[in-house]
């Protein structure tokens, strides 16, 4: 049994990087929406899970793998190779302390973020309800993550690097449903309207 | 790279002793240490006549944490110090604090204005009056910090914080007429407003303090100064602009609810605020 299966969301799965030579088991989802039974549909106990747009470097998956924290998230970027601040997502930004224990790791504690490059244990994926694309839209991922990441503290590894896809689209209605959700705390709606917004 | 420890001091010859024996024991030494003695009495001049080497700015009155490190910083530049260490008197760095400064300069990510430790309490939590303010919301530039085991930092405190001599050059000094807290913020805020400063997590330092307070929960009536120069500082301060001023002025409403809201006598908390409020509205007397 391969200890990974790469699931990729909107297409078919890619041939590409893997770790020491080791073959991934591939899985695919048309969808975001389809993701938990992508995973059921897994053998492996850790899923990378990328979008199908995301073209990662090829240490992506082991940097990820040598972070230690688990749900952990590759730093996107776009095709020049610049990061891409909209499809990282939000910090965890409440708690001081983890946040400089997480740098010395070289690593960023995350509130939510973008599904393009997502290594998590395959049972996290299957104890929640799945995202759903039709609700949040481009948000999707960031509202899956937010309750992802509320049971299962992960981290953005930045020396795990991904290129692609582009950011969603600014969608103002999806945007507040997802702020709405029991997952985001009073006071957070303002911070997550700034950066949500375009501009 | 020349770095000159700038102590700041005010009749606390004990803890003076302590901050300089805690400096001299450094993994990397400080190439000069600079002491301000902000107005003490013989027994500060006695402390520092026992260090040889010390360089001492005497100051002939108290003229404030604002002032006492406006001139020392001012004194430190004129030595030709290529850096510049901000300590309290009661700041003890652990040995290997101005080191780590140094080695987060070498492996930043981008050329700092400012390097600060991270300074604890006695009981080791986070020291409440050196809390860092972190700049999240530049999420790339906080990646980039992170991939280089660093923290991206908004403002720092005059505790164990290390300015760059162009940016001296550049945005110059705390503002004297502050007198006490908040020209920390004003100045490295200013600096920072479009420079780059970075929390080095293993540089640390002991803030001594008798108690772990804050602005708010400092109980000295000193929250007039809070109010007073928080006002100075959104009204004409260059510090922050646009949201980040909003979010600042939000900051002194709720630092003033619980003031008021904690303090065992509320009639002169009220007062306390009123003063701050009349004078921080007031022009500055620059």
């Amino acid at each position: 049994m391969t200890a990974i299966a790469r699931v990729t969301i909107g297409a078919p799965g890619r041939p590409g990087a893997e770790p020491g030579g080791e073959p991934l088991e591939t899985v695919s989802a048309s969808s975001l929406g389809q993701l938990r039974e992508a995973a059921a549909g897994a053998s492996a106990p850790l899923l990378w899970i990328l979008d199908a747009g995301a073209v990662p470097e090829p240490d992506a998956l082991q940097a990820l793998l040598e972070a230690g924290a688990r749900p952990a998230a590759s730093l996107p970027l776009d095709a020049s190779g610049a990061p891409v601040e909209r499809l990282i997502g939000r910090y965890a930004d409440g708690d001081t302390e983890r946040l400089l224990a997480a740098a010395q790791r070289r690593q960023v504690p995350l509130r939510h973020t973008h599904v393009v490059s997502l290594l998590v244990d395959r049972a996290a994926v299957l104890e929640l309800a799945p995202p759903d694309p039709e609700r949040y839209r481009g948000y999707a991922g960031s509202e899956w993550t937010a309750r992802l990441l509320a049971r299962h503290p992960g981290v953005l590894v930045p020396a795990s690097k991904v290129r692609g896809p582009d950011p969603p689209k600014p969608a103002l209605a999806a945007a507040l449903r997802m702020m709405r959700t029991p997952t985001w705390g009073r006071g957070e709606t303002l911070r997550e309207l700034r950066r949500v917004l375009p501009g | 790279m020349r770095v000159c420890a700038l102590v700041l001091t005010c009749n606390r010859p004990d803890m003076l002793e302590t901050c300089l024996e805690h400096l001299r024991d450094q993994s990397r030494a400080p190439d000069g240490v600079l002491v301000v003695d902000n107005g003490s009495t013989q027994e500060t001049a006695d402390v520092l006549a026992g260090h040889a080497g010390v360089d001492v700015l005497r100051l002939p009155t108290n003229i404030g944490g604002a002032g006492g490190y406006a001139r020392g910083l001012r004194a430190g530049l004129e030595r030709g110090y290529d850096w510049i260490w901000l300590l309290d008197d009661d700041a003890f760095p652990e040995p290997e604090c101005l080191e780590a400064l140094l080695a987060g300069i070498e492996r930043a990510p981008r050329q700092p204005d400012l390097v600060t430790s991270l300074v604890r309490w006695r009981d080791s939590r986070i020291h409440p009056m050196n809390r860092p303010w972190l700049r999240v919301n530049r999420r790339v530039e906080f990646a980039e910090s992170a991939a280089a085991g660093l923290v991206l930092v908004r403002v720092a405190t005059s505790v164990s914080t290390m300015v760059r001599r162009e940016a001296l050059l550049e945005h110059g000094f705390h503002p004297e007429h502050y007198r006490i807290w908040i020209d920390d913020f004003e100045w490295t805020g200013r600096i920072l407003r479009d420079g780059v400063g970075y929390l080095v997590p293993e540089s640390v330092t002991l803030h001594n303090t008798e108690h772990a307070r804050d602005t708010v929960t400092d109980a000295r009536g000193r929250f007039y100064y809070k109010v007073r120069n928080h006002l100075w500082l959104l009204r004409a301060g260059r510090a922050f602009g646009g949201l980040e001023r909003l979010d600042y002025a939000y900051a002194l409403l709720r630092a003033t609810r619980r003031y008021i809201g904690e303090s065992a006598d509320r009639r002169e908390a009220l007062l306390t605020v009123a003063r701050g409020l009349r004078d921080g509205l007031r022009p500055e007397p620059r």
